[in-house]
């Protein structure tokens, strides 16, 4: 139960009366994020008014119009918004795809993906306001990219040398078990990966996996790019070693 | 790492995933990833994403999609959901502007122990050669001028709080005003003001009341408003239903007191005890305040805009 006073207030600051969004349905959406973030949020009202001024108000205001289906709110979000969509989506899937995403995505947030007869139910009501309507539209956007991509996907081998995106192989050394190694080692690394702590192995993912800059990694995980560079290379050094005893006991 | 076995488990942790795995229940949903990103997680909820998302490579794989999609962001919009950043541009001018009042403060305030003619005279020479360089205000009707003569004991500070000291440095001469002279036209006894202080000034103290016979005092510490109904010789935190943090306080009598603090928020109570949110047009911070009664006030926000009413807030006239 969000206090009145405290309701008026933050809706007064989201200036939800610019897309004729009202105060109650206005306090619903707060209500609705509160519950979402933390069941217990509504016995602790300190944490509750901290919490509700933290949210991104002005966007959740502007997806609640958007929602309702106001006029001027959906003209605001198009101009605001849709360049961002196809940017993002062109982005993730270059050579024509990405516009299909986008496109896709818009119509499902004005909510066209029922059946006809149906209520219209816009995918905004998703949005919470815990981040940017940007950052959420792009989240939207990368998790449908990526399970089209998964669903695509047949197998997943590991893949070769020369595949796109693989480091170059290096010149070839004067190594007799280094064929052996290399083959010992694709099958040891997950092993001592997964005997890493989690935040470890997170950080490897989102360095080595996701190729994301040291900065992304860092903003993730709450600590500066500086911190990530040297925890990410002693993690990846912890998991070489249990690599090699393995794989040089089973050259031995 | 050089030697060729290195560069193998580097390219081998480029390799190395999980075997696919498809969405499960506990995979984390985009407003969660988003909120992520954008720092809206913390606590429990924050390790709960981080040991899911280490363990699940289809969440890796929309984090990282999410991450090369940041590039279609507006620069300006990426800056605003750092909040790191948006702490840089408050804390500095902040201190800055904590500097300056405490400074000002600090002149306006003789030390007892400069009482001597030599003292006093040379003390004197020297506050005015800094004096000058700020702006003094000047004492409203009747009121003492304390620059000029010593003040025996503890002596009212008003540093507006920390969080809102952004707004110090535009607000220190209208806050010394306030101080002086607030309530003017309501006969508030300037004198009324010096009397409040009775215990050493803390850090962030501002203070009013109707005259200096009215036992009730109010006053802001520490960003909270406190009551006091016996002179000020003992005060209650005010429970005004908002958390918030005030930064003036107006009590032109009658159980009629205005608060006023930061994000446009204006508080009034006509009989003590109860408040009401006040409608106030613009979510501004708010400096000073100053009552005529419960329907007459006006406000000042920390970039210098008065807003005045003359019907308990319902409309708000602006003037600079």
């Amino acid at each position: 139960m969000i206090p009145s006073l405290l309701g008026t207030w933050l809706y007064r600051k989201a200036q939800a009366d610019r897309w004729r969004v009202g105060e109650a349905a206005f306090v619903r959406a707060l209500g609705a994020s509160a519950a979402k973030a933390d069941a217990n949020l509504a016995a602790d009202a300190a944490g509750l008014e901290r919490y509700l001024r933290s949210l991104h108000l002005e966007d959740l205001a502007l997806a609640c119009a958007c929602s309702a289906g106001d006029e001027e709110a959906w003209q605001h979000f198009v101009l605001t918004y849709r360049p961002v969509l196809y940017r993002a989506a062109n982005t993730i899937s270059p050579g024509g795809g990405g516009r299909d995403l986008a496109d896709s995505l818009y119509a499902d947030l004005f909510g066209l993906g029922g059946h006809a007869g149906d209520e219209r139910r816009s995918l905004f009501r998703y949005f919470h306001g815990r981040s940017s309507l940007a950052t959420w539209l792009r989240a939207v956007l990368a998790q449908r990219q990526v399970d089209r991509v998964r669903a695509d996907r047949k197998t997943a081998p590991i893949p070769d040398d020369d595949s796109r995106g693989a480091m170059p192989s290096p010149a070839p050394a004067p190594d007799p078990e280094r064929d052996r190694f290399v083959v010992l080692m694709r099958r040891a690394l997950p092993l001592a990966i997964a005997g890493l702590a989690p935040a470890e192995r997170f950080r490897i993912a989102c360095y080595y996996s996701e190729q994301m800059t040291l900065a992304q990694t860092g903003r993730l995980l709450g600590e500066h790019e500086a911190t990530v560079s040297p925890i990410s290379r002693a993690a990846a050094r912890r998991s070489g070693p249990p690599s090699s005893g393995i794989c040089a006991s089973s050259i031995n | 790492m050089t030697n060729p076995r290195d560069r193998s488990v580097e390219q081998g942790l480029q390799k190395a995933r999980l075997p696919p795995a498809a969405a499960t229940s506990s995979c984390l949903d985009p407003e969660v990833l988003a909120a992520w990103a954008d720092g809206g997680l913390s606590g429990a909820a924050l390790e709960s994403a981080q040991v899911h998302v280490a363990d699940c490579d289809r969440c890796q794989d929309i984090l990282g999609a999410m991450m090369r999609t940041e590039v279609a962001v507006p620069t300006d919009e990426r800056a605003a959901v750092h909040p790191w950043r948006r702490w840089l541009t408050w804390a500095v001018p902040a201190t800055a502007a904590a500097a300056v009042v405490a400074i000002s403060v600090w002149l306006n305030v003789p030390d007892a122990s400069r009482r001597s003619e030599s003292a006093a005279a040379g003390a004197s020479a020297a506050r005015e050669r800094s004096a000058s360089s700020l702006p003094t205000p000047p004492p409203a009707p009747g009121r003492r001028d304390i620059a000029a003569e010593p003040v025996p004991g503890p002596v009212q500070a008003a540093a507006p709080p920390a969080a809102l000291a952004t707004a110090a440095k535009a607000a220190v001469p209208e806050a010394q005003e306030e101080r002086q002279g607030r309530v003017a036209g309501a006969g508030v006894a300037a004198a009324a003001t010096d009397r409040v202080a009775a215990e050493p000034a803390a850090a962030s103290l501002l203070s009013d009341a109707a005259t200096s016979d009215d036992p009730a005092r109010w006053r802001i510490r520490d960003g909270a408003a406190e009551h006091s109904n016996d002179g000020g010789a003992t005060w209650t935190r005010v429970a005004t239903g908002v958390t918030a943090v005030f930064t003036a306080v107006s009590a032109p009598g009658g159980g009629v007191c205005w608060l006023a603090g930061g994000s446009g928020i204006v508080l009034l109570t006509i009989d003590g005890e109860s408040w009401a949110g006040v409608n106030f047009p613009d979510p501004v911070d708010l400096v000073s305040v100053r009552a005529v009664d419960a329907s007459q006030a006006t406000v000042t926000a920390s970039d210098g805009r008065t807003y005045s009413t003359v019907d308990g807030g319902v409309s708000w006239a602006t003037a600079r």
